[in-house]
């Protein structure tokens, strides 16, 4: 019988495709820079450039850092977006310079836990 | 839902054939079915009695950590069987066939062991399964990463095709992004005319949800597509020849 596609070794396990989307989201749900863009070096000081190229590929107009950004500021505008409208009050007491950073912190440290309803 | 909304949905059910749509399953991540989330979704199943149900090919949450978005697939075989399997699962537990929908992608992984469509068949062959044909996403993606969406269409399961989605989209200076928010732009009818043609005339819907104008506006925009219909229906489905569907895709 002929070797199929399914029948060759392939490139991924399991448990690299649960590594890819560690990474992925570990670069997605990296907090934006003040500029609110991807941030230029990646958690161990690497370049973020040369960390998104390791896994995303490049095409004729977007490099791989762009193409996560894309991603990323998506992300990002969404669930600060969440907690603007959900927390008024403290938007009111604090303003909106502390009240954007204190977002950051929290989502940073309490990424959302819950499916979209 | 509140008392009100739950009386406007029941007033909704009782008139119309809802179809349930969703972006929460996450079928391509590692993570475990939400088994909460799906006990949920299985009552609203029975509320709605929806003749089937659809949610994304794609993956969206790790470590019990979501992102809320449609997250792509890297196209590899590991993947196809694992979100097989998920799918599978879900029908299983909600009792109800399932459509996976294509998404719109700016992102590719060097992983990638096939095409888009070429995943896609290994996946709802793999899960027996059904799908939900986004034309406005084959565009989009197409578009983001240079691959021709006649190809795309040409390569899909035409027969497992339950339902299609058309949307508008936002085109800006180095990439396409899928935003709900326009008319069906020319391009996407186009491809539209051509899925009716291999697919056969199938159900659709009309995505539009920022920026929505007025009802009258929405609704125009909904019944382009019944001229579509009636002209595949006019034509019938028929398997077309690999030089036919060249000669149709690039008519």
């Amino acid at each position: 019988m002929p070797e199929t596609e399914r029948d060759r070794p392939h490139k991924q396990t399991f448990d690299e495709l649960r590594a890819l989307q560690r990474l992925t989201f570990s670069a997605v749900r990296y907090p934006l820079s003040p500029a609110r863009e991807l941030q230029k070096r990646w958690i161990d000081g690497r370049p973020m450039r040369k960390v998104c190229a390791e896994f995303i590929k490049p095409n004729d107009r977007l490099s791989s850092a762009e193409r996560v950004e894309i991603y990323s500021k998506s992300y990002w505008f969404r669930v600060l977006d969440c907690l603007y409208d959900d927390y008024p009050g403290l938007l009111a007491i604090l303003g909106e310079n502390k009240f954007y950073k204190l977002r950051i912190a929290y989502l940073d440290r309490y990424p959302p836990r819950a499916p979209s309803r | 839902m509140g008392a009100a909304r739950c009386k406007f949905f029941d007033q909704i059910l009782e008139q119309y054939q809802v179809v349930q749509h969703g972006v929460s399953m996450y079928f391509g991540s590692t993570d475990r079915l939400n088994r909460e989330h799906l006990k949920r979704l299985k009552a609203l199943v029975k509320r709605t009695k929806t003749p089937f149900l659809s949610d994304h090919l794609c993956w969206g949450s790790v470590d019990g950590s979501y992102s809320h978005d449609l997250l792509p697939m890297p196209y590899t075989f590991a993947a196809a069987k694992l979100t097989a399997q998920r799918i599978r699962e879900a029908r299983d537990t909600l009792e109800v066939p399932i459509c996976v929908e294509n998404v719109s992608s700016y992102a590719e992984y060097h992983v990638s062991e096939m095409t888009e469509w070429e995943f896609l068949r290994e996946v709802v062959e793999r899960a027996d399964c059904g799908i939900l044909l986004d034309v406005n996403n084959i565009y989009v993606s197409s578009k983001n990463h240079n691959f021709d969406p006649f190809d795309y269409m040409n390569g899909v399961p035409h027969e497992r095709v339950g339902q299609i989605h058309i949307a508008g989209h936002s085109k800006y200076e180095k990439y396409i992004l899928d935003t709900h928010d326009h008319p069906v732009l020319d391009p996407v009818w186009k491809l539209y005319a051509y899925a009716l043609k291999v697919c056969g005339p199938t159900n659709t819907l009309l995505e539009w949800d920022a920026h929505i104008p007025s009802f009258d506006e929405v609704h125009d925009e909904a019944l382009k597509a019944n001229r579509f219909i009636a002209q595949a229906l006019k034509g019938g489905r028929r398997p077309l020849s690999q030089r036919a569907k060249r000669e149709a895709a690039h008519a």
